[in-house]
């Protein structure tokens, strides 16, 4: 009798529930308002050091980057998930898409990609986590046409919406030598030159490499904890050189590093369809790593201290694991770091921030809310 | 929106002539598994790191009727995510409503492994309904007098149908209460329709603005096989 009447409640909960939300809302959004800055002379982005793209180009890169126009519903852009104040990364395990839906896997910073990612014909490098781009050019419209994040049906979709929007004919024309007219191959090659050219180079780290600053006690135990003791540098060696990515395509820059035993994300190994490669990822710069949480490719990890507590004693065995992440006896190593350990390295990883680059007016959104 | 309601108190009728049926059979011939979907408030009991991971197992109740005597019956489960937000901090403000329903019918076997643990494995029909309406709106200032001001409503709905097999685990922590995890591997057709409305009105150089209005219709297609792990527990009264 008792079961019967829970039931019942249930039953008119559920019921109450649901005509609830099936209330009729209203459809209209206050407006948002904003104003399109730009200067008068477009930012010198040095990108002759580089990739060799015009300060033009580059900027009609940045306004591409954080305009919305580019999502199905106007409300996305491609900064929504790669915001400059972490690192070009988004401060959640998954973003969310312009239906507020989730996105399958967790926002990879942008910095310092090498000139490698614009060659045409051979080298290119691996993009996103499973290393499924080989070229910048290719990967910058992905986002734009994927069903969950931005929505856009495909590349012609993209151009009739920039073209639309008036403010973009004087912008491709500078861009482009007088010509107005908009492409999405145009489109990619600006969003290429403007993602391309945000450089990280003024970290801690790299003034201490100049002969500028010196690391703190704790920040250089913690430089040889990571080089040394613990041998993080063999997998993160493009920490030390001011490419942040600095590997050609290869499958060794991905690695499976034990996070679970069962994939329910093979990784590379859905794009080389070879089982083993599943559950292995591409290798993050580690460059403004402190400001770039959570972690890893679904964000699992909210710290840095977590992160480490799994080199530390929470490394999963499988087929797949990194040898360099094995013992002798083939099974998992603990490196069993110690609390004063793990905060060593947690500050020598601080040193890897580059606050001029996250407050960088040349990478800022050009659209200014009023 | 009401059809899917309708189907809800349905199963959870289902649910309750089943327990008035089997409380007045003399000689239990059937059993009833209900199951919740219990990660949330496991996390809530024992948070043992600050790991985040997303839940990809969309049923949050599952029902079982199973012959005692054969182990083989009929198993169904469903599962709905509503959601409503409204973004203002973004570039432009936006509001999402997302509707999702899921559900699932088949047939299976459970099999005692021990006096403590059971296996089931099944052959499922499962099908998904999604209907999500998102609506933005902006107004951007260029420059000189001028302005680009753009609204749009964007539909989508979903229809997903498939199956595939099913596997899963169950502890007894009790005669009555089970803990268990499934696992699943379907493949699944989702055909999508899309509208989406655009009313664009842009003022150059201080002339009179010129509104332009878009409508389109896309469609397309998605086929899937999907593998579910067993990273979803589910807490299980059987009567």
């Amino acid at each position: 009798m008792k079961t019967k009447i829970f039931l019942s409640v249930v039953l008119v909960a559920v019921t109450v529930i649901g005509f609830y939300s099936c209330k009729k809302q209203s459809d209209v959004v206050e407006a948002s308002h904003l104003t399109l800055r730009l200067p008068e002379v477009p930012y010198s982005y040095n990108a002759g050091n580089f990739t060799g793209e015009s300060d033009d180009l580059i900027t009609l890169g940045r306004v591409l980057f954080y305009d919305t126009h580019l999502s199905v519903n106007n409300a996305i852009s491609c900064a929504s998930c790669h915001k400059q104040i972490v690192g070009f990364s988004d401060n959640t395990a998954f973003s969310r898409g312009f239906e507020n839906k989730l996105t399958a896997r967790n926002s990879i910073p942008i910095q310092n990609l090498t000139p490698l990612f614009f060659s045409g014909d051979s080298g290119g490098t691996s993009l996103f986590w499973d290393g499924r781009q080989r070229f910048l050019s290719s990967m910058v419209l992905k986002p734009i046409t994927n069903h969950v994040e931005m929505g856009m049906n495909d590349d012609n979709a993209i151009a009739e919406r920039v073209r639309n929007a008036p403010y973009y004919t004087d912008l491709f024309s500078k861009a482009f030598n007088g010509q107005s007219d908009v492409t999405s191959t145009k489109i990619a090659g600006a969003l290429a030159a403007f993602v391309g050219n945000i450089r990280t180079s003024n970290s801690k780290f790299d003034q201490v490499q100049n002969g500028q600053a010196s690391f703190s006690p704790l920040e250089s135990e913690g430089r040889s904890l990571f080089f040394e003791k613990y041998n993080c540098g063999s997998c993160h060696h493009s920490v030390i050189s001011p490419d942040g990515y600095g590997s050609t395509f290869n499958p060794a820059s991905f690695i499976n590093i034990g996070l679970d035993q069962n994939y329910s994300d093979r990784g590379l190994g859905a794009i080389t369809h070879s089982p083993s490669d599943d559950g292995k990822f591409k290798v993050p710069s580690l460059r403004n790593v402190a400001i770039t949480a959570p972690y890893m490719h679904d964000g699992r990890f909210a710290t840095l201290n977590d992160v480490l507590d799994h080199y530390s004693h929470g490394i999963a065995n499988s087929a797949n694991l990194d040898q360099r992440l094995k013992g002798a006896d083939n099974l998992p190593i603990q490196m069993n770091i110690s609390e004063q350990e793990k905060t060593a390295i947690v500050a020598f990883l601080g040193t890897l921030t580059d606050y001029s680059m996250v407050h960088d007016p040349r990478f800022s959104s050009p659209f200014i809310s009023q | 929106m009401l059809k899917k309601y309708l189907l809800t108190i349905a199963f959870v009728s289902s649910v309750c002539c089943g327990y008035a049926q089997t409380d007045l059979t003399p000689t239990k011939k059937i059993n009833h598994y209900l199951g919740v979907q219990a990660n949330p408030l496991f996390r809530q009991i024992i948070n043992l790191n600050n790991n985040n991971s997303l839940v990809t197992n969309p049923y949050l109740l599952t029902y079982s009727l199973i012959s005692t005597k054969s182990g083989w019956g009929v198993q169904a489960g469903v599962g709905y995510d509503y959601q409503s937000t409204e973004d203002k901090d973004a570039p432009a403000n936006h509001r999402s409503k997302i509707n999702d329903f899921s559900y699932r019918v088949g047939v299976g076997r459970k099999v005692m492994l021990s006096k403590k643990f059971e296996a089931e494995f099944g052959l499922d029909v499962a099908g998904n309904y999604q209907n999500d309406r998102t609506f933005s709106q902006s107004d951007i200032d260029f420059g000189s007098g001028q302005s680009d001001s753009v609204f749009t409503v964007v539909l989508t709905k979903t229809t997903g149908m498939g199956g595939g097999l099913r596997g899963g685990l169950n502890f007894y922590l009790s005669p009555k209460i089970l803990l268990g995890t499934e696992a699943n591997y379907y493949f699944m057709r989702s055909p999508q329709k899309q509208n989406v409305s655009v009313k664009e009105t842009v003022t150059q150089f201080g002339g009179p603005p010129i509104t332009r209005f878009s409508n389109q219709n896309q469609s397309a297609t998605a086929s899937k096989f999907s593998l579910t792990l067993p990273a979803v527990l589910f807490l299980i009264v059987k009567f």
